[in-house]
């Protein structure tokens, strides 16, 4: 009743306001909203540490900043007074920070960078890495090479103002306002913002994670692998649940069977890291991999191999390669139980699945691909010859009618391969035999490398089906035996395109359903629970292109839970793509195991060990593993059932044998929730303030003079008027 | 910060701090005067509340001036109306107050019942400056201010401090004005009320038009002063004239009516008797007695 009463009555008084003011609100609610407007968690350039200090934006850490928004294309550099909110569109935002990081003085001036992201022109080139990705980790001098003529390297940069980007509907309302700011030359009553995004973390890493506590966590994801066909285990039939747990099912019994490696990988970066796409890179290159997988399922091949085929889609490449790095010192040195069977001694080919989704020649209408290899090289280290593993690949694209497809070797005068994991094997093991398969030859054909523009308009869907079937067709040629003829591989084009396409909705797209992690073909692989709420409220699965924070490993590397969806749904699918066969019992990840050698499959309860007969997982006879994909120098111990992360520093033999840099350990600072969070709304000019405040008092104050003077004024005009009155009553009585 | 509690004080002693110097000056100094308008604040809360309940059903009316000003006219006409009522309470309230006098022995005079006027006017204007301007003073408290595109001139606070200002004039004056007119037959001062009060409010619809405020404010402001002054000087009058009526009856000091609280010569008996006619009459009376004063001086 009482609220009855309220909105009845604010309804009235806002009528009459309205009507008083000439407004359109309806209630005084809304006049408040009309003054402000919000967006919070659109994304911000967040600040990631490494061991030696800070890179992307940091906010006031101990609150808000507040400037005049003001359009970048309206400063005139350089800009040398005010607090300004800069705003700048797609287009503008890396001219305006390389500028901004050239120019102390324009820096200065700078509350806050706001990127406008509704206004539609798109640069025609964005890449927030250096010009040579990785370049350190090269197996060839010539680091100076350009394979990213884009790059800006801006994602190594750090600014001390916070970089915001905004969702479509808050730069539409901030245009209106810069158009109005821009009218009144910014002068006057103008429109600004108060900026929320305070980084917790400070200095670089080490110190924030071992000095501040709650400052930052270590970047970090899982790899996964699995074996076609699946590794025998080292204690066949276990069923011991204490073992099993302890991961000793994963254990996978000694094997002299060569290995050939297939390499894909999962994550991409972009200033805004939750806006990272990635698709084309590296998502192109993962899809092709799953799909050669599933190639390979459909015709039951793999007994008879006499090469062990593994794949894995490798987390976390983008942080200096941190997920092979950290794969090989589990491989070689540590030799844990997630990367038993994947004997690096035995691994002497390496196929990797780059960015292919520009591979596609419109002119000739077919897709064009390029395989690089590294050069044997002449005074230097002797990497491993790649011919064989080429011949087999242009093989395989000469049978393969089914898609009109070339693959090119790339030019000699390139120095060697493309940024690629494969650079992290040739490292530890230059014999490997390696190729990266990619839609380039010279440099990337890809202007919108990591970035968000790395969109799937950027993907061609016939260079991935064709980058998947030439390097299945490859694959099994190396793998059947020599002395026997090779059974062709069966591949329905209709079925391959379309497993591409839907692998594509799901993996490229953002947004709710049916796209992006809750498409349908991903929900029957796992329980894509959890959602967020995106600027634009859309729910949506939690963003996954960039690596994000670290988890703590499990003791058994087939556990799917504590992992994000990504992760399991790349570990499902794989898990059944390489299985030779489901023995379809039950099983779920807390009490109902699979014996050594199975892997619990599609487990739909993620962390909740409610089970109902649909969610339970199903054994299925395959080697696939979780491996920890972080910093080298991070690691969890089990106290008392919690995880508690350890910083070891102890690996300095292994770094120095394989010559690798000092561990960056990369993190990311922690920051509130709401976070950022942009405030915009009209200030008074604080002159006109004082000129009120000034008016309010003389009128208060002269209104209680006059008041009080026509009171006294009207007694003594009284008081005479009595005593003339009564002078002359006494007059007249006289 | 700083600048939001300048705001909020800019606007809160613009809007209100006239108000409250005249709550000081005039009102506060009689307590029955105070709760005078604190009950008359209520009843138009009350008037208020049942204006907008009856316009629940129509919200939100169509955005053309036409049923905006069909709106407003119905919100007058309901506040006129009960203005009459508020009339009829206190004739009732007189005859009360001045048996209560004739009791203690005190005088209740034409002064008196101008103050009784004026607490219900103030009563009114207050009612609507907590409604129309103290509910959305809070957001000043705010970094932001708030200009609409129909009003680049000035903040939307501004224009509702000012009409708060304007109201609160010419609310409190029409009733005094409305008293008199009533109580002395005037039926031009009957109809001054509802005329500037529906005048003052259709004016505001200019404000829906571009740039209207600019023209608005000052028309309204106007209003509201020259309902101020017209009452102020009907007061004087009245006041002096029924004062000096005062001092041949009875020589007093001045200002001294029942309330307030302070004892009083007994007054001569035909006059309090007289306090049941309407103060016209008395007029007429004191003119009357005063000719052959003037005759005689």
């Amino acid at each position: 009743m009482h609220k009855l009463l309220n909105s009845v009555f604010l309804s009235f008084v806002c009528l009459i306001i309205r009507l008083a003011c000439g407004t359109n609100y309806p209630s005084v609610g809304v006049i408040g909203d009309a003054m402000y407007s919000y967006m919070t968690y659109t994304g911000g350039w967040y600040m990631n540490l490494n061991i030696n200090g800070t890179v992307g934006s940091q906010g006031n850490p101990e609150g808000t900043l507040t400037g005049v928004l003001m359009s970048a294309s309206d400063v005139e550099w350089p800009l040398e007074a005010g607090e300004s909110i800069l705003v700048a569109g797609m287009a503008e935002l890396d001219a305006l920070l390389l500028r901004l990081l050239s120019d102390p003085v324009s820096s200065s001036n700078v509350v806050g960078v706001l990127v406008d992201t509704a206004n539609s022109s798109n640069p025609s080139s964005m890449s927030s890495a250096s010009k040579f990705p990785g370049a350190f980790n090269a197996p060839y001098s010539n680091t100076e090479y350009i394979w990213n003529p884009w790059g800006t390297d801006l994602q190594r940069a750090s600014v001390p103002f916070p970089v915001i980007r905004m969702s479509g509907s808050m730069s539409r309302h901030v245009e209106a306002k810069l158009r109005q700011n821009r009218a009144q030359n910014y002068k006057g009553a103008l429109y600004k913002a108060d900026l929320t995004m305070s980084m917790f973390a400070e200095h670089n890493s080490t110190y924030c994670l071992l000095t501040q506590g709650l400052g930052c966590q270590p970047l970090g994801g899982f790899s996964v692998w699995a074996a076609i066909p699946p590794m025998e285990p080292l204690i066949p039939n276990l069923t011991d649940s204490l073992a099993l747990m302890d991961g000793k099912g994963a254990l996978v019994a000694p094997s002299s069977k060569p290995i050939t490696l297939v390499i894909s990988q999962i994550n991409s970066v972009s200033l805004f890291h939750d806006y990272t796409k990635g698709c084309s890179a590296p998502l192109s290159g993962l899809i092709a991999m799953l799909t050669a997988m599933t190639i390979l399922s459909l015709n039951d091949v793999g007994r008879d191999y006499e090469r062990q085929l593994a794949f894995l889609a490798v987390a976390g490449e983008d942080w200096d390669y941190m997920g092979s790095r950290r794969l090989l010192l589990d491989m070689s040195v540590l030799n844990t139980t997630a990367t038993s069977g994947l004997n690096l001694t035995l691994i002497d080919q390496v196929i990797e699945l780059g960015q292919i989704g520009k591979g596609f020649n419109y002119s000739a209408g077919m897709s064009q691909l390029y395989v690089h290899s590294q050069k044997p090289g002449k005074t230097e280290q002797l990497y491993g010859d790649a011919n064989d593993l080429i011949w087999a690949l242009m093989n395989a694209t000469i049978v393969t009618s089914e898609i009109d497809a070339t693959l090119l070797q790339a030019d000699a005068s390139n120095p060697g391969i493309p940024p690629s994991t494969l650079m992290t094997f040739l490292r530890h093991k230059p014999s490997i035999q390696g190729v990266v398969i990619t839609d380039f030859d010279h440099q990337y054909q890809n202007t919108y490398f990591d970035s968000e523009l790395d969109l799937p308009d950027q993907v061609v869907i016939q260079a991935i089906s064709s980058a998947a079937i030439i390097t299945a067709r490859a694959l099994h040629n190396q793998a059947s035996p020599r002395d026997l003829p090779v059974t062709p591989l069966e591949v329905n084009i209709t079925q391959i395109n379309h497993l591409v396409f839907i692998l594509s909705t799901c993996l490229m797209w953002d947004g709710p359903q049916p796209n992006g992690l809750q498409c349908d073909y991903v929900q029957s692989y796992i329980n894509v629970g959890y959602t967020n709420q995106n600027a634009e409220k859309l729910t949506q699965p939690f963003p996954w292109h960039y690596v994000g924070i670290v988890a703590a490993e499990l003791p058994n590397p087939t556990n799917t839970t504590n992992k994000r969806e990504i992760f399991n749904f790349l570990f499902n699918f794989m898990a059944e793509m390489a299985a030779s066969n489901s023995s379809g019992y039950p099983c779920d990840p807390f009490v109902n195991f699979c014996p050594s050698g199975q892997v619990c499959t599609a487990w739909k309860s993620g962390h909740n060990p409610l089970k109902s007969r649909s969610s339970m997982g199903r054994c299925m006879t395959t080697t696939t593993r979780f491996t920890q994909a972080t910093s080298t120098r991070v690691f969890f111990v089990n106290q008392s059932d919690d995880p508690v992360m350890l910083l070891r520093d102890d690996f300095a033999e292994f770094n120095k044998q394989y010559n690798w840099p000092p561990d960056p350990l990369w993190t990311e600072s922690y920051w509130s929730a709401q976070t950022p969070t942009i405030k915009v709304y009209h200030s008074e000019v604080n002159f006109v303030q004082v000129a009120v405040l000034m008016s309010g008092l003389a009128l208060t104050l002269g209104t209680g003079f006059a008041a009080y003077y026509m009171k006294k004024g009207f007694e003594n005009s009284l008081v005479g008027k009595r005593t003339q009155t009564r002078n002359r009553t006494s007059r007249v009585q006289q | 910060m700083a600048s939001s509690a300048i705001t909020f004080f800019a606007y809160f002693f613009l809007g209100i701090g006239p108000g409250i110097a005249f709550f000081v000056a005039f009102i506060s100094q009689k307590s029955f005067l105070v709760l005078l308008s604190f009950f008359s604040a209520f009843i138009w809360l009350i008037v208020l509340l049942f204006t907008s309940a009856i316009f629940k059903g129509f919200l939100p009316v169509p955005e053309t001036a036409s049923s905006y000003a069909g709106v407003l006219t119905t919100s007058v006409f309901i506040q006129e109306v009960v203005r009459y009522g508020v009339w009829w309470m206190h004739k009732k309230g007189i005859v009360i107050l001045e048996k209560i006098a004739r009791v203690k022995g005190r005088r209740f005079g034409m002064l008196d019942k101008l103050y009784l006027a004026l607490a219900w006017g103030y009563g009114q204007s207050v009612c609507h400056t907590v409604f129309f301007y103290l509910s959305f003073l809070p957001l000043t408290t705010g970094s932001g201010t708030l200009y609409l595109s129909t009003c680049t001139q000035m903040s939307f606070f501004l224009v509702g401090a000012l009409y708060s200002i304007a109201f609160g004039m010419l609310l409190s004056s029409i009733m005094v004005v409305f008293f008199d007119g009533l109580h002395t037959h005037n039926w031009a001062h009957v109809a001054f009320a509802p005329a500037i009060h529906l005048a003052a409010s259709l004016m505001t619809l200019i404000n829906l038009t571009q740039g209207g405020c600019v023209i608005a404010m000052p028309v309204v402001l106007g209003l509201g002063a020259a309902s101020m002054v017209y009452a102020g000087q009907l007061a004087w009058r009245k006041g002096i004239i029924e004062a000096l009526d005062e001092t041949v009856l009875a020589p007093l000091a001045t200002g001294d009516g029942l309330l307030e609280e302070q004892e009083m010569q007994p007054p001569a008996h035909d006059h309090a008797s007289s306090g049941e006619t309407l103060s016209g009459a008395t007029h007429q009376r004191a003119v009357t007695r005063r000719v052959p004063t003037t005759v005689s001086g």
